[in-house]
């Protein structure tokens, strides 16, 4: 049994699209994804995949990584469409006892196809920065919500902190489940009782031991002066070139564009 | 200079109070190489934390360079003076990446990024894990956890640095790597090192050793001077060199050797 988790499956590669400012490429998302929601017809979906398909070529990153993250998500869409398919309104095509509403079927279909494209477009992110470059850009992005009381300090050292653990935490996972299996703990029987139960040897023994962690990373943070994010500075900061803003503020244009096509009254 | 003035230390509420350290007075002198040894629940970590303030003494004081550790204006500058390296490596590396992490001290005490950049590098260069700078500290052995944690106290420039057990998870090859990089430190940097652990053999290395005991200093001398009287530290729960050991048996079977061997070098230089 295996717990690897797969978070920010950083593809490295050198291209534009990772040379840029993280803080960019999060901002570029919000805005691709707003863009994306006013989209309306079928040709407006099909130049957004168009846009996925260039920033693909751009970052030299295979576009089936991308599009592997849908897969968790098929379940959901097949759904989402069944629901438009029969909640929606007139004309109905009858089949029987079921009738199929046509409006519905372009709804379901709009709104499926466009979850995949933010779903496919927002992995790029990710497959193009690596976790410690997103942290930071969540952090700078923040900081000037701190004077609302955003803890941007402490959401960023959570992050940090949760990357830290989490390969050494799964390996923990994987050991203890290994220890409780060849005691005869039954992870794999086809009965949902006996397996959830199964779980409790290993959870116990996890939190003990996750417990016991935190403890004593709070003690070697504070050995280290560490007193929250006041005072504080880092070694690496963020800096947005030329280049950055340029391409901040296009790819606005070109998004904003994108939003207005779509709402044109095409297919 | 680090200062302990009749300090004791209590755990826990006035019920169930466990009496950790008892009226223990120690002074160390700038750049000394002190052993700490005592059994379990001796109070060795208990007094490692007096010394940066994670702890502030039930009784009695604690100062570093004359500065008391309960004196909340200084007890960022004494985390700063007292560096401190903790049993598990896995536990007090904070980052993903191993320059990230030894930047967090530096980055705490709001060095200028330049500043930063450059403590990381030389505190990495002085642990020999520079080329090692990029990686994910999951990836690495337990010495080189270790290694790193000591990088990431270096990088604060302290006076002191203190290891808590630093070896006691680490198998022979990692045990030998900290304890060079510890010696190097000392003898080549001038840092003062507290090296709290219960390996004799570690502390016999060390310029001078304190046997803790029950929460009270039990010995405090040169090693030949503690390891002298191995019954004594038996009796405290201590064990003492195995090639002491071996130089005693051999006395007593009557062959004529120095009292003061207590490395495997000491026996091979006493004998060949
Ligand atoms: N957080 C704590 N709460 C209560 N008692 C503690 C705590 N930490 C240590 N002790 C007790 O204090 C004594 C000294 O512990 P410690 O300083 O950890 O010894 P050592 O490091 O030599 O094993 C032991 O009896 C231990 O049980
Ligand atoms: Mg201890």
């Amino acid at each position: 049994m295996r717990f690897g988790l797969t978070i920010g499956e950083y593809y490295p590669v050198d291209s534009p699209v990772h040379a840029l400012d993280p803080r960019v490429k999060i901002l570029l998302v919000l805005v691709f994804t707003i863009a994306v929601f006013a989209v309306v017809n079928f040709s407006g979906l099909t130049a957004a995949a168009a846009l996925i398909v260039g920033v693909a070529l751009v970052s030299r990153v295979p576009i089936r990584l991308a599009v592997k993250g849908v897969r968790p998500l098929l379940y959901l869409l097949a759904l989402t469409f069944i629901i438009h398919l029969f909640t929606g309104a007139k004309p109905w095509i009858e089949l029987g006892p079921l009738h199929i509403s046509v409006p519905g079927a372009r709804s379901g279909a709009l709104v499926g196809i466009r979850l995949v494209i933010l779903v496919v477009g927002a992995a790029f992110l990710t497959l193009t920065s690596t976790p410690i470059e997103l942290t930071d850009a969540i952090e700078s992005l923040l900081a000037p919500l701190k004077k609302v009381r955003v803890p941007a300090h402490e959401i960023a050292m959570m992050m940090t902190i949760a990357l830290r653990f989490i390969p050494t935490l799964a390996a923990e996972t994987d050991k203890i489940v290994k220890a409780q299996a060849s005691r005869g703990a039954r992870f794999e029987s086809s009965n949902p009782v006996t397996r959830a139960r199964s779980f409790i040897p290993v959870l116990v023994p996890l939190f003990l031991s996750v417990f016991r962690r935190a403890d004593e990373l709070a003690e070697a943070m504070e050995a280290r002066a560490y007193r929250g994010g006041e005072g504080r500075t880092r070694m690496r900061r963020l800096e947005m070139k030329g280049r950055d803003v340029l391409t901040l503020i296009s790819a606005t244009a070109v998004f904003a564009g994108l939003a207005w096509f779509g709402r044109l009254p095409l297919v | 200079m680090i200062e302990f003035k009749n300090v004791s230390f209590d755990y826990g509420d006035d019920e169930n109070k466990i009496n950790a350290l008892k009226d223990i007075s120690l002074t160390i002198e700038d750049g000394e190489f002190v052993a700490i040894l005592g059994h379990n629940g001796s109070g060795k970590s208990t007094l490692a934390r007096l010394i940066n303030g994670l702890l502030a003494p039930s009784r009695g004081e604690v100062s570093v360079d004359g500065i008391s550790t309960v004196d909340s204006s200084a007890v960022w500058r004494i985390r700063q003076q007292v560096g401190m390296v903790f049993q598990n490596p896995d536990n007090q590396i904070i980052a993903s990446r191993v320059e990230e992490d030894v930047a967090f001290g530096p980055e705490n005490l709001g060095c200028e990024p330049a500043e930063i950049r450059a403590r990381v590098d030389e505190a990495l260069a002085v642990v020999g894990m520079r080329e090692l700078a990029h990686f994910d500290p999951h990836l690495l052995s337990g010495g080189q956890k270790q290694r790193v944690a000591i990088a990431g106290a270096l990088a604060m420039k302290p006076k002191y640095l203190v290891f808590d057990e630093a070896t006691s998870m680490l198998d022979p090859k990692g045990r030998e790597e900290i304890v060079a990089t510890t010696r190097r430190l000392n003898s080549d940097y001038g840092i003062t090192v507290i090296f709290i652990t219960h390996i004799p053999e570690e502390a016999a290395l060390a310029g001078r050793v304190v046997v803790l005991s029950g929460g009270t200093i039990a010995m405090d001398g040169t090693p030949q001077a503690v390891f002298a009287d191995v019954d004594a530290l038996a009796d405290l729960g201590v064990g003492v060199p195995k090639a002491r050991l071996l130089a005693r048996g051999l006395e007593q079977a009557g062959i004529d050797i120095p009292d003061s061997i207590l490395t495997v070098d000491d026996l091979v230089a006493a004998l060949c």
